[in-house]
């Protein structure tokens, strides 16, 4: 019985441990010398002035706060800058809970963000419900929003926050078709 | 019965306290409430003395006296609870735990440890000894026994319940002192029955289960009461489960809350042959015959393919030319439903079983006669007991355990009639060695012709004290079968208060004869060629007999026979069948692994386990208990939804067959898998076949409305049921059953460590079998 | 003289700023710090991700005795437990955890486990780079979370990060 799921491929990393193959993304189509290098220009900007919301649903928000504060100073990597409105974020960070009242919240603001947009799920509770496996909480974010990274901690300190965002910024960076999808130039 | 027993006046912690002359002072706290700790003393067994928890202050004596060995008298005053007593229980504590190992996170027993318990509640969990403790290496006895000797706190209590609850004294103590130690009966390894009784019974780590053996604690398992699914006997069994990776696996067996039919007692079955559930060999998905292999196939697949062929058969030759083979180790209502869906959907009555027991000859005997039947407690509780034929230490070891302690501990008598020197002749008052069963039946009946003469002296002696009995229980096993029932019923209704039981051999055999999985009788024991209830409620019923079981191996060799639908059983190991034989015929198996049957079978489903699923079983004596669903495997459907869902591929409503939907009783999930989905598994098909999602055709409790409303007996309180209480039926309230043909009846011959087809998937028992000495192995396995 | 007034109150205040500017900053340079936390400061007392110890001879001090998982208020560990034989010995006593799993989709990192673990086989490393971009991920195995080398060759491999591993797995390149 053992050994029935596979999850995927695998990669190994050091020590001979093995690790799920992270997702790919971005389009794996070459796409000439000239799309590429805009692509990386424009890739660039985004991932230097990624915007987050001001949406904070509990606990983790004080970290998330305080990674905006002065000891961890995140206009390091230009996003200090929250915004008041979905409608000019680039980045929702699920800092806390997600109750079942909250979650059509979660999804409207989440669909008045525009693209190009990002989701972290920060801390236990929003990845998973965390110690909170009841009937009132969502039992991860990604039931209602897709995210593309997870922040394990409860809550997780601001570092492991920045550490989210550079990878975030990794990602970022390895989209590849931006300029296309930007100018509407795809299928 | 006896006069009621002279009360004597105590008072105990200031409560007052009335009981009968003769009650121990431990007993007599516990009746209010008051509970006084021990080790040693085990309720029904011999005093014994030796841990000395249970002092107490009586007043007007000079030391502290120990409460399970003192009786009470009038006008005791006791104290059970003050500085003292706590001071001296935990001096006692302290000094068990002097050489105990504190290995408690590596002990199999952490967790339900009785004293870990003590030391919680007494303290002492810092020793004054500094000396280095005594280490010896750990045991194994069998191998489902490991001994590690510096835990033991040598209580006895192994040594008592393994000698007088078993009387296999196979434990013993060696030395004397504080260097006993408990001994196996070979110096190093223990021949013995391997109940695993002294496991259970241990306080601590000291005896511990080789099959459990490091795979869990107790808190990580969710504990299941459900009814065992080997012998006839029907003893109430606590499954631990865990969660896998393929649904809930059963990880431990054992007698955890003592609250079934079967009191303390647990044989090696019930304790740990669960394991064929998590057997390798196990199917695991639709096979479906294809260029002469069985190829795996999808449900939806076999489903349709099963019934598309049996629509086939149905609309060229008729229900006639199809056979259903039921199971003894399905529930009542998958037997009721089985035997409905070849009456109604299919319109045959070409349907039996494995027989292991003349029930409906047994019904025919006391049709009308109410209360001439005992349950497995009247069986404790009888004053006599006649035992005909049968092994009951071998075959029903529950019955046996019942037979054995009414002896110890309430003097009953026992009258043994055995052609062999059966185990139980130690604990009779007569034991009549005969050279059939038969023989001496008809001669108790009144027919005296046959018996010789030398040897009806002896006879008429034990037929004097017999009838000079008053409340016996008679038992019987396969050897008696047809008129002789009948006889045997005359002898009973010439006894006052006498009761009769029928020893059948599966975990449902009694449930499968009650439901009707018989060629020529309805549920509850009716003629199929009566006008009655059920003709009124299904609106068609065939009226004449079907085949039975040997006359459908016949038919599929003559070609009369195109199609079997054969579910938990394996006729062809039984009655060794020629593969050639079923050469034409459509065969359907429905059972867990790839036995002989399944093997030749056209279609084969891999169906779940009794562990598995939900439902009523009825043992041997007619005692009716809840099965409740325990482990889970996601590749097996019951036996239940999948004889619906064929149902549904032939093209039959299913509403006929299960009447679901409004009006009946819903569960409530008690008994249903209901925080696993299995709810929403069942919404889906609902849904999709334009059903309201309110209650599911696979919900075997709508059936088992069914069958309380029309089979008479039957109508027990559910509450009761549903609480896990075992309830009597009344065979005597059923249909007139019938008398014939005794060659069906076969008798599986299960010893202690064998189960047909599920002995033969358990490795625990095979490993226990393997451990004995070398004795040919000539039981088949036949179910 | 208003004017004056409001000259010294700009240059009062512009002297805090330019006090300011000679005052060590605040602010923590991670992820461009040096060592192995790049930078981020924790106190020692910082409970990381697990590290599963070893004993002095270098078996796993791990017991599959279960009382983290009964502890944990998230329930996010999970254990098989086997025995161990004289040719596969795993841990220093009779049993050994043959799977130990912790979900750090769950863990709330209170520490329960560490205090309830009899044989202080458990313990809290400074792993704190574990965010990813798949939840997969986040369920560590055993070989994920042992401690690489026997106890008694590091300094203090309960707080000394440096020397555990179970950290972050190493960044996988994200794309193909």
């Amino acid at each position: 019985m053992a050994n029935a799921l596979d999850f995927g491929p695998y990669v190994e990393i050091e020590n001979g441990k093995r690790v799920v193959k992270e997702l790919t993304y971005g389009n794996p189509t070459p796409e000439g010398v000239v799309l590429t290098t805009v692509d990386n220009v424009v890739n660039w900007m985004r991932k230097n002035s990624i915007w987050p919301m001001t949406f904070g649903l509990a606990c983790c928000a004080i970290e998330m706060m305080s990674m905006g504060a002065s000891r961890f100073d995140i206009a390091r990597f230009g996003a200090e800058v929250f915004r008041p409105s979905p409608r000019q974020s680039d980045l929702m960070i699920i800092a806390g809970r997600v109750s079942n009242k909250m979650a059509p919240v979660i999804r409207q603001l989440w669909e008045q963000m525009p693209e190009p947009k990002w989701v972290i799920s920060m801390g236990a509770c929003a990845t998973s419900g965390g110690v909170f496996n009841n009937y009132a909480l969502v039992q991860s974010v990604n039931q209602v929003i897709p995210v593309d990274i997870y922040v394990p901690g409860c809550p997780p300190r601001p570092e492991q926050l920045i550490y989210s965002i550079t990878l975030l910024q990794q990602k970022i960076q390895a989209e590849r078709g931006t300029i296309k999808r930007a100018l509407n130039l795809t299928s | 019965m006896a006069d009621a027993p002279k009360l004597v006046n105590i008072t105990v912690d200031g409560k007052p306290v009335a009981a009968p002359a003769g009650t121990l002072l431990i007993e007599a706290c516990k009746t209010v409430g008051i509970e006084v700790p021990s080790f040693c003393y085990y309720p029904n067994l011999s005093l014994q003395g030796a841990c000395r928890m249970c002092l107490v202050r009586v007043e007007k004596m000079p030391k502290l006296q120990t409460a399970c060995t003192t009786g009470i008298t009038e006008g005791m005053v006791v104290v059970t609870d003050s500085d003292e007593i706590r001071q001296a229980r935990k001096s006692m504590v302290e000094m068990l735990l002097g050489n105990h190992p504190l290995d408690c996170p590596v002990c199999d027993a952490g967790g339900e440890c009785e004293l870990q318990d003590m030391t919680f509640s007494y303290g002492a969990a810092e020793s004054k000894f500094i000396e280095l403790k005594q280490h010896r290496d750990e045991q194994q006895w069998s191998p489902v026994v490991y001994f590690d000797r510096p835990r033991c706190i040598l209580c006895y209590r192994c040594v008592r319940v393994c000698g007088e609850g078993m009387d296999v004294w196979a434990l013993g103590v060696d030395n004397r002192g504080a260097v006993s130690t408990i001994v196996p009966n070979k110096q190093d390894h223990l021949e013995c029955e391997e109940c695993g009784m002294c496991i259970d019974i241990c306080p601590v780590g000291a005896l511990t289960s080789g099959a459990y053996r490091y795979k869990t604690r107790p808190w990580e398992m969710k504990h299941v009461g459900t009814t065992c699914t080997h012998c006839a006997d029907g003893c109430k069994t606590t499954l631990g489960v865990r969660r896998s990776d393929t649904g809930m696996e059963i990880v431990r067996g054992d007698n955890r809350d003592k609250s079934g039919i079967n009191g303390d007692f647990l044989c090696i079955k019930g304790r740990y042959a669960f394991d064929f559930a998590n057997n390798e060999d196990r199917l695991t998905q639709p096979l479906i015959r294809k260029g002469g292999r069985l190829v795996p196939a999808t449900w939806e697949e076999a489903f349709e393919f099963v019934g598309r062929r049996f629509k086939e058969v149905l609309d060229r030759e008729g229900g006639r030319a199809i056979g259903v083979i039921g199971s003894t180790r399905t529930t009542n209502e998958e037997n009721y439903l089985l035997q409905k869906f070849a009456r109604v959907a299919l319109g045959t009555n070409n349907i039996d079983h494995h027989r292991t027991a003349d029930f409906p000859a047994f019904a025919a005997a006391l049709h009308g006669k109410s209360g001439a039947t005992a349950s497995m407690r009247d069986v404790y509780n009888a004053s006599a007991i006649l035992l005909i034929g049968n092994d009951p230490t071998e075959e029903h070891p529950l019955l046996a355990w019942q037979i054995r302690n009414n002896v110890r501990l309430h003097n009953a008598r026992l009258y043994v009639v055995n052609s062999r020197p059966i185990k139980l002749r130690r604990q009779a008052a007569s034991f009549t060695q005969v050279t059939s069963e038969t023989d001496f039946t008809e001669f108790l009946g009144g027919d005296e012709s046959l018996a010789s003469f030398a040897t009806r002296e002896g006879w008429n002696a034990v037929r004097d004290k017999l009838r000079a009995e008053q409340g016996l229980v008679i038992i019987f096993g396969s050897e008696i079968f047809g008129e002789d029932i009948q006889a045997l019923a005359r002898f009973a209704a010439s006894v006052p208060g006498a009761k009769l039981l029928c020893l059948g051999d599966y975990a449902n055999s009694r449930g499968a004869a009650d439901m009707g999985l018989y060629p020529d009788l309805l549920p509850g024991y009716f003629p199929v060629s009566g006008a009655g209830k059920f003709h009124q409620e299904w609106k068609i019923t065939p009226a004449a007999p079907g085949m039975n079981i040997g006359q459908m191996f016949e038919a599929t060799k003559t070609g009369q026979l195109k199609a079997l639908y054969v579910i938990g059983a394996n006729p062809v190991g039984r009655l060794n069948v020629n593969p050639s034989t079923l050469k034409n015929t459509f065969v359907v198996v429905q059972d867990m692994f790839l036995t002989e049957t399944a093997a030749l079978a056209d279609v084969v489903l891999p169906a779940a386990n009794a562990y598995e699923k939900a439902g009523t079983f009825t043992n041997t004596c007619g005692d009716i208990q809840i099965l409740k669903k325990a482990g889970e495997v996601t590749t097996a459907k019951p036996d239940f939804e999948m004889i619906v869902r064929i149902a549904d591929a032939i093209g039959f409503d299913v509403r006929k067959l299960v009447p679901f939907g409004h009006g009946v009783h819903a569960d409530m999930g008690q008994s249903r898998g209901a925080q696993s989905g299995e709810a929403d598994q069942h919404a889906v098909w609902l849904e999709a076949n334009g059903l309201e999602p309110k209650m599911s055709p696979f919900d075997p409790v709508a059936t088992l409305d069914e069958i309380q409303r029309l089979v008479p007996g039957y109508d027990v309180s559910r509450t009761e049921l549903l609480a896990g209480n075992d309830q009597h039926t009344s065979i005597a309230a059923m249909g007139p059953g019938t008398v014939q043909n005794p060659e069906l009846i076969v008798p599986a011959k299960n010893n202690l460590f064998s189960s047909g087809t599920l002995g033969r998937y358990s490795r625990t028992l095979n490993s226990v079998i393997e451990n004995k000495d070398p004795e040919p192995a000539d039981a088949v396995p036949t179910d | 003289m208003p004017i004056l007034k409001n000259i010294a109150a700009i240059a009062k205040g512009m002297s805090i700023t330019f006090m300011e500017m000679f005052q060590p900053t605040t602010v923590e340079n991670y992820p461009d710090g040096p060592g192995p936390l790049r930078g981020a400061k924790f106190q020692e007392r910082y409970r990381g991700v697990h590290v599963l110890q070893r004993d002095e001879n270098g078996l796993e001090k791990c017991v599959a005795c279960f009382l983290c998982a009964a502890n944990c208020p998230a329930n996010c560990i999970y254990i098989e437990a086997a025995e161990n034989t004289a040719e596969n010995r795993i841990s220093g006593a009779e049993r050994y955890a043959k799977v130990y799993n912790i979900d750090y989709n769950r863990c709330i990192f209170c520490g329960y486990c560490v205090e309830a673990c009899p044989t202080d086989a458990i313990t809290h490393g400074h792993g704190f780079e574990i965010a990813t971009f798949n939840a997969t991920n986040l369920i560590y195995r055993k070989e994920q979370l042992l401690a690489a080398r026997p106890a008694h060759l590091g300094a203090n491999p309960v707080f000394n990060s440096a020397e555990v591993a179970g950290g972050a797995p190493a960044e996988v390149a994200p794309g193909e």
